[in-house]
């Protein structure tokens, strides 16, 4: 039997570590980056005797996060330990959520070929990260870093409404997206601040009954997500096809082979022993908290793009890219606004910044310029300051080095030369040297025209305007 | 004087009730007239040393004596209490003593293959009997499957020793008990029968399951000098009134005085 006759199912338990300025439990930083271990105290190093104090944002950002993604809030909520044992975690529980989850049973829309298809949510519940193990480059052992010990997470499953890798990346997208726009979290992936595990089971088209499901743990890029999945189920398909059954167990995706590993398997399944924190308090939510909340989310990345389609008239392609980030789409905005030219912007974002992004691996966050800078580099199209060729050029400046485009383009020598004058002594000169193409074009050959103006934009490295050169070489040819 | 610095909120502690402050040593009255006390009937029973009985009752005729007036009544806890306390400490205590694991904290032992070795090593080596087999007992009722069973159970039986007790403070302004059915025991003569040994706590646990404020003072001896206690037990926040009851009885038999500490050799 061939592959297509097999359904991919596949569901997510999405982590995104909230960008509230204290831990969940102390009042230490949650700043990434810091010296191991100087982000710590008492509390989110486990020290005997201490005790946690919820912090209250991390509820309010969990429930922000569970209303944009249209769950249900509990009133009534409260912390459970997770109790296990690994180097990372100094209590030997993680304070998370079991039975009464902050948030559930919502949904998030994302576009699929067949049209909009709605992913559902089971739960989003709050916990805190544990630290990080940096294996020690002098003495083979492991140290530990307790500075994210205590970070605030949001765990956002999902049920297993996915059918494809594509699908997959949708919905991380726009979950991405979504909590972006919220402003609970950055979601940077690379620094591991938004990550999933990928729970993966295939069975024959028609079936109603799930197959068993392996998981993958601590993903952080799209790509590896999609060749896991792609591995994942082909492995699993060949197992089947071959007569075997699949084995629930956790498995380690790796990059470098493109093999899934087996971690630990249901032999080994960990006994959690959750139970209600007897250190904290319930967590009791009133209507007017949530309602209060609801009242002052921002706005949405649909909505934003329904704006975008009727307000700057863009295309529903490019709307869709531009809010598929916050970023990207507070970038088009503000530049929009400093240039008045939003088409001009649009096209920016959509093709030569788009570009670098992919080609660097960035994420539109890191993008190191503002918008003001954006804008006025707009502007010195607009006015005829620069050509676009030059424009291309300082984009790429502002890229490496951002600074005022003005101030690139002088620093550079690439002014637009439009002085008449100038203008005319370039015409004047390459005309001289290019007999033939004088003939070509008395001789009715137009394209020879375009030869001349390329050969005086060579001569002025792109610096000259170039709706003026062609106006000029006309004057000239037809005198 | 204690009572007074630590009462209270305590912001870094959630689960403390913020409530005004009250200066303990002003309710030391030195009189006890009108004062009900309620005495169960159930605490002593069955399994009561019949010296800490007559002990007991010696000090319930002093109060009697000082104007307070004393009923018998039922409340049919302790068994429930003792279990209860048994299975939440335990299991508490089985989560609060994972972070003793020779990572960060406490004794690591010194030769080790892996994680897990290091892990059992440590822990099998540095915990003591009593220790390990609360943890034991506490991982076991929060297993996965037992956890309804007994956690669970546990706190749905602990609601009905609050109810019981709250029931006991309609009518009584404190509950009087034994401290313990007996007198001390030598340390370690028990060690082999730990049952035998957390039914010493029988009258202590159940104060702590329903989360209210008990003292307990020296109210007699026995034979060999062994000094018997007497637990007043009080609603909850109503410290002054055990702190009181407790004053003026220390006053009237003045039990320091006539007793000298001895200690068995
Ligand atoms: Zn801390």
């Amino acid at each position: 039997m061939s592959r297509e006759n097999y359904e991919k199912i596949i569901g997510l338990e999405v982590h995104s570590e909230l960008s509230t300025k204290t831990k969940i439990f102390c009042s230490c930083p949650t700043e990434f980056g810091a010296a191991p271990n100087t982000h710590t105290c008492p509390i989110c190093m486990g020290m005997p005797g201490t005790l946690p104090v919820l912090n209250e944002k991390v509820v309010e950002y969990a429930v922000k996060a569970g209303l944009a993604t249209n769950c249900e809030i509990a009133r009534d909520s409260k912390n459970d330990r997770k109790n296990y044992f690994y180097p990372d975690l100094p209590k030997a529980y993680q304070i998370s959520q079991y039975d009464k989850p902050l948030c559930e049973h919502g949904y998030v829309e994302i576009e699929t070929e067949e049209g909009k298809k709605k992913i559902r949510l089971t739960r989003i519940h709050i916990e805190e990260d544990a630290g990080k193990l940096n294996h020690d480059e002098f003495g083979g052992g492991s140290l530990v870093d307790l500075n994210r010990a205590g970070v605030p997470l949001i765990e956002i499953v999902s049920e297993p409404d996915l059918r494809s890798s594509e699908e997959v990346e949708k919905y991380l997208k726009k979950l991405k997206s979504i909590l972006e726009y919220i402003e609970v979290s950055d979601c940077k992936m690379q620094e591991g601040s938004f990550r999933a595990d990928v729970n993966v089971s295939v069975r024959k088209k028609g079936e109603t009954k799930l197959g068993t499901r392996t998981e993958m743990k601590n993903m952080n890029s799209f790509r590896s997500i999609t060749r896991a999945i792609e591995y994942e189920v082909d492995r699993q398909i060949d197992i089947l096809e071959d007569g075997g059954t699949i084995e629930q167990e956790t498995l380690r995706w790796d990059d470098v082979s493109g093999k899934t590993f087996s971690m630990r398997d249901k032999e080994d399944a960990q006994d959690y022993r959750y139970f209600p924190d007897p250190d904290l308090v319930a967590i009791n939510l009133s209507e007017e908290y949530i309602e209060n909340i609801k009242n002052n989310l921002p706005e949405l990345p649909e909505s934003r793009k329904q704006r975008y389609l009727e307000e700057y008239k863009l295309s529903e392609k490019d709307a869709n890219i531009i809010t598929s980030s916050k970023y990207l789409s507070d970038l088009f905005e503000e530049a929009s606004k400093i240039c008045n030219n939003p088409k001009a912007v649009n096209n920016w974002i959509i093709s030569d910044i788009s570009r670098i992004l992919n080609e660097t691996e960035m994420e539109p966050i890191e993008i190191p310029f503002d918008s003001k800078q954006l804008g006025k580099l707009v502007v010195l199209i607009d006015n005829g300051t620069i050509s676009s060729s030059i424009g291309k050029k300082v984009l790429t400046e502002l890229f490496e080095n951002p600074r005022d485009p003005e101030e690139i383009i002088k620093e550079k020598g690439w002014i637009q030369i439009s002085d008449e004058g100038a203008i005319k002594e370039i015409v004047l000169k390459i005309l001289e040297t290019n007999p033939q193409s004088i003939a070509d074009y008395k001789g009715g050959k137009d394209k020879a025209l375009g030869f001349l103006v390329g050969q005086a934009m060579k001569e002025t490295k792109g610096k000259a305007n170039p709706q003026m050169l062609n106006k000029m070489f006309l004057e000239e040819l037809n005198k | 004087m204690l009572l007074n610095l630590i009462a209270g909120h305590d912001e870094k502690d959630t689960t403390s009730v913020d409530r005004p402050k009250i200066d303990y040593t002003k309710a030391l009255k030195n009189d006890v007239k009108g004062l009900k006390i309620g005495v169960p009937k159930e605490f002593f029973g069955e399994g009561i040393n019949q010296e800490v009985k007559e002990a007991l009752e010696k000090s319930i005729e002093v109060y009697k004596n000082l104007g307070a007036k004393i009923e018998e009544f039922s409340l049919d806890v302790a068994n429930y209490a003792l279990a209860t306390y048994y299975i939440i400490a335990c299991a508490e205590a089985s989560s609060n003593l994972g972070r003793f694991d020779g990572i960060r904290y406490t004794y690591r032992t010194p030769e080790f293959k892996n994680l897990k070795e290091l892990y059992k090593k440590s822990r099998s080596e540095g915990f003591g009997d009593e220790v390990k087999r609360r943890i034991i007992l506490g991982t076991y009722v929060l297993s996965s499957g037992y956890y309804d069973a007994y956690y669970k159970k546990a706190q749905q039986v602990r609601t009905l020793v609050m109810n019981e007790f709250n029931k006991g403070f309609e009518n009584y302004d404190i509950i009087l008990t034994p401290t313990s059915p007996t007198v001390a025991f030598d340390i370690g003569s028990k060690s082999n029968n730990p049952l035998e040994m957390y039914l010493a706590d029988i009258c202590t646990v159940s104060v702590n399951i329903a989360g209210l404020p008990g003292i307990s003072i020296p109210c007699g001896v026995d034979k060999e000098g062994m000094p018997i206690g007497m637990q007043l037990i009080g609603n909850k926040f109503c410290e002054e009134i055990i702190l009181n009851a407790a004053y003026t009885f220390e006053q009237a038999v003045k039990f320091r005085e006539n007793h000298k500490p001895e200690f068995k050799k």
